[in-house]
Order: C-alpha cells, then sequence, then structure tokens
C-alpha cells in the first residue's frame, strides 16, 4: 500500500486541480479520506469481534479493491 | 540482589525507549519531513539553483512581469467549486479512493499486533507483557519498511517529472529537495516538494 497508492493520494489533487483550488482539494480530500479512517479504526475492532481476524482482513481486501476499482472507473488523463 | 534487580529495570526501561523511538520513526517522519521542506523552501526562495538546460527558460519566464504581475483570476467558493461540473469527476477521484484506502491503511495499522499475535509470531514469548512488547517490535519493524517503501514510491514515480513540466533540483543545508515547478507558465510555484532520497535524483544540483 505504501509503494503506490498511499503516495498517489498526495499527488493526486495538486496535478488535478488549478492553483486557486489545489489547496482546497487537496485538503478536502485529505478530510474525507480520515473520516474513513476514523470509522474504520472504531468500527473494525467490532467487526473482529464478530466475524474474527479472517473477516475482517477480508473486509478491508475489498475495500482497497473497491478503491482499485473506482480509481480505474474515474481515471483521467491531465488535459488542463 | 537489589543492584541486580535495578540492572533488570534500567535494560527493560531502555528496551521501551528504545521501541518506542523506533516507533515514532514512521509516525513523526511525515511531520519532520513538511517542516524541513517548507523551511528548505523558504531558505532558498531567493536563490534557486537551475539546472543549465532550463536556465534561460526559466529566466525568461522571471522576466515577464506583465504575465507574474497579472492577478490571479478569483474563483468564489472553494469547496462549491469543487462539485462543480467542471471539477466534479475529479473531486471524486482525489476522494473517493483515498477515502477507501484509509479504511484499509489505519485498519491495517492498528490490526498490525493483532494479526501479528494471530500467526503466533511471538509464541516463544510467555507472560502479556513481553508478548505485547515482542508484538510492538513487530509492529515496529513492518511501519519502518512500510515507509521505506513509501520514500520509495515517493522518489520513483510520483516525483517523475511532468512532459511539460518545468522541474528542477535544488539542495539545501538541511537535506536534498526536489521542486517540480508548474504546468503553467505564469505561475512558477512550488508545486510538490519532496524529499529526494536517491542521490540520482540530485546529480543536477
Amino acid at each position: 500500500m505504501n509503494a503506490g497508492p498511499n503516495s498517489t493520494t498526495f499527488t493526486l489533487a495538486p496535478i488535478l486541480f488549478p492553483t486557486q483550488l489545489r489547496a482546497t482539494a487537496g485538503g478536502f480530500a485529505a478530510g474525507v479520506a480520515k473520516f474513513g479512517a476514523t470509522s474504520g479504526v472504531f468500527l473494525l475492532p467490532i467487526l473482529k469481534e464478530k466475524f474474527g481476524i479472517p473477516s475482517v482482513l477480508g473486509m478491508v481486501s475489498a475495500v482497497s479493491l473497491l478503491g482499485l476499482f473506482v480509481t480505474l472507473v474515474l481515471r483521467r488523463e491531465d488535459t488542463e | 540482589m537489589r543492584g541486580h534487580y535495578d540492572r533488570a529495570v534500567l535494560l527493560r526501561l531502555a528496551e521501551i525507549v528504545l521501541i518506542l523511538l523506533v516507533a515514532s520513526v514512521p509516525v513523526a517522519m511525515p511531520a519532520v519531513l513538511s517542516v524541513t521542506i517548507a523551511l528548505g523552501a523558504l531558505s532558498t526562495g531567493g536563490t534557486l539553483l537551475i539546472i543549465p538546460a532550463q536556465r534561460q527558460a526559466v529566466l525568461q519566464l522571471a522576466r515577464d512581469h506583465e504575465k507574474l504581475a497579472a492577478p490571479a483570476p478569483h474563483i468564489a467558493g472553494g469547496l462549491s467549486m469543487l462539485f462543480s461540473r467542471p471539477y466534479r469527476a475529479r473531486t471524486e477521484l482525489v476522494t473517493i479512493p483515498w477515502f477507501l484506502m484509509d479504511i484499509a491503511t489505519y485498519g491495517v495499522g492498528l490490526f498490525t499486533p493483532t494479526i501479528l499475535g494471530a500467526i503466533e509470531i511471538s509464541e516463544s514469548t510467555h507472560g502479556l507483557a513481553p508478548r505485547d512488547f515482542a508484538l510492538a517490535k513487530g509492529s515496529a519493524l513492518i511501519d519502518f519498511f512500510a515507509n521505506w517503501f513509501h520514500a520509495w514510491s515517493l522518489d520513483g514515480s510520483a516525483v517523475r517529472p511532468h512532459p511539460n513540466a518545468g522541474h528542477w533540483f535544488c539542495r539545501n543545508g538541511r537535506g536534498h529537495v526536489a521542486v517540480t515547478g508548474s504546468r503553467q507558465p505564469n505561475e512558477l510555484e512550488f508545486a510538490h516538494s519532496f524529499m529526494c532520497s536517491r542521490d540520482s535524483f540530485c546529480s543536477t544540483c
């Protein structure tokens, strides 16, 4: 994860947005991402108690793959 | 025997300090990097070293006072603009994958000791506290390598110059900082600043 996607998240907003929106876009994306981080950290222990570690790891993998899928669907070349 | 006991306590204390230090490396690295890069950009602001091949182009831009002095067009309502038609898809692209990825990233970060415990990596250690320490050590090791990969990928892919970017590399007293310029000729800004961890990137200094 750290070898690719994590680094990409930091660079996408500066690449895709004009100067006037760059910081807003980066901050908004980071903020929404931390909402995901918080809910993950909050919910995973509960899920672990209910379903066990293998299921939690499976869910984490599924969420990562979903991120990959969304990226593939929404990807775009920087044309500006 | 009291001296022996004290030594054991001291050793244990030293071990705790060592573990906390190692574990704090990946946590503190982004903060240290941000501050270092910001300070470096400030201190080199006046005297940027420009690679010879691009020196003329950059100087020409700097001479274009008309362009440099033109006020940037004002965009009202930054946050709502993110969801306006031209930018909605881009906002989705930068937001949704990051959101999904962070569920996994922070979840796995939280769960590393639990996972290590589940795969019995530390079954040779008995007792709750030694076991916790073994798990913390394992987690710290994994975090360390994860962050090494992080730095490596930034170095190898993200810092790769944009095809039409004016980019240059500069060196300051605090370390190597790679600065990529903007893609638009009338904005000489530092779009991204990254720590340059391999010397090949800084050979043009």
